[in-house]
């Protein structure tokens, strides 16, 4: 059996494969009759479902192996023009993928995709109906036919990850193999000793073939077998045989082109390698070390000299294998001597140490390799560390004696020091960041079934892709998204009629769109339905008594936040797509999770917005300090607008005990820190205090605070969840003494100043 | 610290099953108390205390413990006694309960002690006090009784809520 961490890394690269594919399909669907134009998407579609099954068959996972195939023929004849894709395609392919899920999911459970073979045979039945009715019976076949190699080189170019091309052969992911086990390597010898053969036997058969078209054919097949073989090669780390393979490949290649003679001594030269590659695939088999082979180099100069132009032979450098640089050791392991070429002996000089090979190895390693996949705790103690650092630095640099000394180069090396600290913070936070464009791109799915099952035409938009947020994040705001959305298309839009009658465009359309905004993310979700109805809303909340009749009052804001009170509805019935009241329940919960907020902003017959608002969590702010009584609280420098020396006739008092200032004819809440943070204040009086003006979502509080201590970039800690309740605090951070200051958070004091007031508003009425 | 020495030699390097019956003692006015040691993850003196606003009394604040902000708890608070002024003897027990890491403050740490299972005795159901849900056992050494207390109990935070909507 295969080993279990393969099977995951299969796992999870198949869900990222299906989540790369699904909205390209239905993008491409959406596309119509054009779809047959975008010829680069759908290779990019076929170019997936490919990998996936490459990866499955060489995993062993049959079903999946076999429903990819199948619809990959599908996607190869639209990739060749012989179709175009339809909704009904698009529909059978994306039950396609969700019952690939199905199984990545079951993989992960029990390590096996079996037990679903009625479904897998249902879909396979329904893809292969497709694929006869497009093709007529007579081309049906070709669809399994072998590509041309033109193309696939230029896939291989495109796409370096999908390596080996033929589908039969069970190509292998190139990247992620971790551990080769026992197992592996003698199915791999097997295999490998199998392709090899074939090769070779369309090789022997050139001599005796009656013309140029078999020549071409044989070759092809040659070719192809070899390519499998390479591939093979590249997933189990074996860099020397790959590098032979690759060579023959090319030499295999211009012989077909007829740039070079197919004639006994070169065929000879091929044949030899073949016997060289053989041993090479049995010592595989039951050895426990790496293969390497010896004068390996040779034998890949004799091939480059039956190249025509060997500079550019040079330039087609074999890809050499991951696995090398990982386990360098085997480069030293010493493998039997193998027989030398008897035909080319001048060249034995130009044998080097197989150390020479690694080298190249690690150049094409950052070439292929974009990302690797390391464990988050990893990653979280790196952070932690980074944030230590940060503190320790700071310690440092403002330490006193560092300040005021005048030993000469200090001054320089703390700058230094400052300066790379501060750059090794910003890569360490940016590690755990990751785009929202995947979880963005799973609505693409969602708004494409909605938009069939409610019968609306609902256009999708998505803005700030690129947005990164912290991994958390992600996975947090993805149920809220789903729901959010999902109430839009079916209470927020209209049915076109509906629309028509109202004198708008019939198509209706959600706009999801993620950006940074202060300190916090962003992520909006638009639709221009008709809008939240306040009326509604307070009708259902009256009858269900969650308010009393002074909510007729609330603004705006505050009506609408009652929908997501937990079974809050207003869906006159239940849908197939919401109305149970759940949903929105749901989007608080997970948001407040995060610490986030959510905004409703919504116009009657212009459509909603929804904004999640998510801080940062483990972002590095700038913040101002200030001191309030013995107490040090860190404020978010981009929630401040102003500080004034306030003075005294500034001050108010309205009825409800609410302290009010007045700057500039504008009226502003007073809320002293001291009060709130229960510190005695050193300051005698008002006028000796600073008055900071601080915005939290348009919304203006004055705080009063002893004394500003001044401007420094904050390491955003959180609070352990024990002290969840504190309001008005989002975190704290350390100082440059040790001390913990708090970090305050202006939401949170405006919520508490609603609180404080209104209670008292109404015992005085 | 003579406190973190005496973890060192005793229980540090020991394996999980001879923690379990092993107790860090340690003292609130004239009671003494016991916690399984193995929850503990070090002692240190009272460091600064940053007050977090809305939090139950005998929530203190946090304080930074090389870099980890903890929150600390004032265990007298919590068993609602009265307040007493922190001194040099006065330590903070880091506890580590399911990655929840707290500091007990306490009067003062006196020792680790093995107390094994035979003399832990259920503890008495009499009262039903607040404070006697977070007894986990009463451990005899001698003639004298340790009160064990249930660390999981005394951190968790629906107890602590339910503290503070009795205390509301």
């Amino acid at each position: 059996m295969v080993d279990r961490e393969l099977l995951m890394t299969f796992v999870s690269e198949t869900y990222d494969l299906l989540d790369d594919v699904e909205p390209q399909l239905i993008e491409l669907s959406q596309m119509g009759d054009v779809a047959g134009v975008d010829l680069e998407m759908i290779n990019a579609i076929f170019r997936l479902f490919h990998s996936m099954k490459g990866s499955a068959g060489y995993l062993g996972l049959s079903t999946i192996s076999g429903v990819t195939h199948v619809a990959e023929t599908l996607l190869d004849l639209f990739r060749k023009g012989k179709a175009n894709l339809q909704v009904s395609h698009t529909l059978v392919l994306c039950q396609t993928i969700d019952f690939l899920r199905i199984l990545c999911e079951q993989i992960e459970a029990t390590d096996s995709d079996a037990g679903h073979e009625e479904t897998a045979e249902s879909i396979k039945i329904r893809l292969s109906g497709m694929i006869d009715e497009i093709a007529n019976p007579g081309k049906a076949s070709s669809s399994s036919q072998p590509q041309t190699v033109e193309t696939t080189r230029a896939k291989l170019a495109a796409n370096p990850r999908v390596h080996a091309e033929h589908a039969e052969e069970k190509p292998a992911p190139q990247d992620n193999a971790t551990d080769i086990t026992a197992d592996m390597r003698k199915a791999f010898s097997q295999e490998a000793t199998d392709l090899l053969e074939n090769a070779e036997q369309s090789l022997l058969a050139l001599e005796h073939a009656p013309n140029e078209k078999t020549i071409t054919e044989n070759l092809t097949e040659a070719f192809r077998a070899l390519h499998s073989f390479k591939g093979n090669c590249g997933f189990m780390g074996f860099a020397d045989p790959e590098k032979l393979a690759h060579l023959m490949e090319c030499v295999l290649e211009q012989m077909r082109n007829g740039h070079v003679a197919a004639n006994v001594s070169n065929v000879g030269v091929l044949l030899e390698m073949f016997d060289v590659l053989r041993e090479a695939a049995l010592k595989a088999a039951d050895e426990k070390i790496k293969i390497c082979i010896p004068n390996c180099n040779v034998f890949a100069s004799l091939l480059s000299d039956l190249l025509p132009q060997t500079p550019e032979a040079v330039e087609h450098k074999p890809v050499l294998s991951q696995q090398k640089t990982a386990q360098p050791e085997q480069a030293a392991q010493s493998v039997q001597p193998m027989q030398e070429p008897t035909n080319k002996t001048g060249l034995v000089e130009e044998i080097e140490p197989v150390r020479s090979q690694t080298s190249t190895g690690t150049k094409s390693i950052l070439r292929n390799r974009q990302d690797i996949r390391v464990d988050l705790e990893k990653l979280d103690s790196l952070i932690n560390l980074v944030s230590e650092l940060v503190i320790a630095e700071a310690m440092v640099t403002r330490h006193p004696h560092v300040l005021e000394s005048e030993i000469e180069g200090l001054d320089k090396a703390v700058h230094q020091l400052r300066r790379v600290s501060r750059d090794l913070q910003d890569v360490a936070m940016s590690v755990r960041m990751i785009p929202l464009s995947g979880t963005f791109r799973k609505m693409i799915r969602l708004v494409h079934d909605l938009s069939s099952k409610s019968n609306k035409q609902i256009e999708l938009h998505l803005l700030g892709e690129d947005t990164e947020v912290d991994k958390t994040v992600i996975e947090q705001i993805a149920d809220p998204l789903v729901h959010i959305v999902r109430n839009a298309a079916d209470h927020g839009l209209e049915s076109p009629q509906e629309r028509e009658a109202a004198g708008k465009k019939e198509q209706a359309s959600i706009t999801i769109e993620g950006r940074h905004e202060g300190g916090e993310v962003w992520i909006l979700i638009t639709d221009n339905g008709r809008g939240l109805n306040r009326e509604k809303i307070l009708a259902k909340a009256k009858s269900s008594g969650l308010v009393g009749s002074d909510a007729d009052e609330w603004p705006d804001s505050r009506v609408f936040r009652l929908i997501f009170e937990p079974g809050f509805s207003t869906a006159d019935k239940i849908t197939d797509i919401s109305g149970r009241g759940v949903g929105m329940d749901v989007v608080k919960k997970n948001i407040e999770k995060l610490k986030g907020k959510i905004d409703i902003r919504s116009i009657p017959g212009k459509g909603s917005t929804f904004i999640l608002r998510i801080p940062l969590t483990l972002a590095i702010i700038e913040g101002m300090m200030v001191r309030v009584g013995d107490a040090r609280y860190t404020i978010p420098l981009l929630s401040i607008r102003e500080s004034f020396r306030p003075q005294q006739n500034w001050l108010t008092r309205s009825p409800d005990g609410q302290e009010v200032v007045r700057i500039r004819d504008e009226f502003y809440p007073l809320l002293r820190l001291s009060d709130r943070f229960k510190q005695a204040s050193y300051r005698n009086s008002f006028e000796d205090c600073i008055l900071i003006l601080a915005e939290s979502d348009h919304q203006l509080i004055a705080l009063l605070v002893d004394e500003i201590l001044g401007q420094q970039e904050t390491v955003i800690k959180g609070l352990s969840h024990l002290l969840d309740d504190a309001k008005g605090v989002s975190g704290c951070t350390i100082l440059g003494d040790g001390e913990v200051s708090l970090i305050l958070d202006m939401v949170g004091l405006v919520d508490t100043l609603h609180e404080t007031s209104e209670p008292e508003a109404v015992s005085q009425i | 610290m003579n406190q973190t020495d005496l973890l060192d030699d005793d229980a540090y390097d020991e394996d999980e099953d001879t923690l379990s019956n092993r107790y860090l003692t340690f003292r609130l006015a004239e009671e003494y108390y016991g916690i399984e040691i193995r929850y503990v993850t070090e002692i240190v003196g009272v460091h600064k205390i940053t007050i977090v606003p809305d939090m139950p009394e005998f929530v203190k604040g946090v304080i930074n413990l090389r870099g980890q902000v903890i929150p600390v708890i004032d265990v007298r608070l919590r068993f609602q006694m009265p307040e007493r002024e922190y001194d040099e003897r006065t330590c903070v027990i880091v506890v580590n309960m399911d990655e929840l890491f707290v500091g007990l403050i306490v009067d003062t740490v006196c020792e680790v002690r093995e107390i094994p299972e035979e003399n832990v005795s259920a503890p008495p159901r009499l009262s039903h006090s607040e404070k006697s849900r977070y007894v986990m056992g009463m451990g005899r050494v001698g003639d004298e009784v340790r009160v064990l207390l249930d660390v999981g109990k005394l951190l968790q935070k629906e107890e602590l809520e339910s503290v503070k909507e009795l205390e509301a």
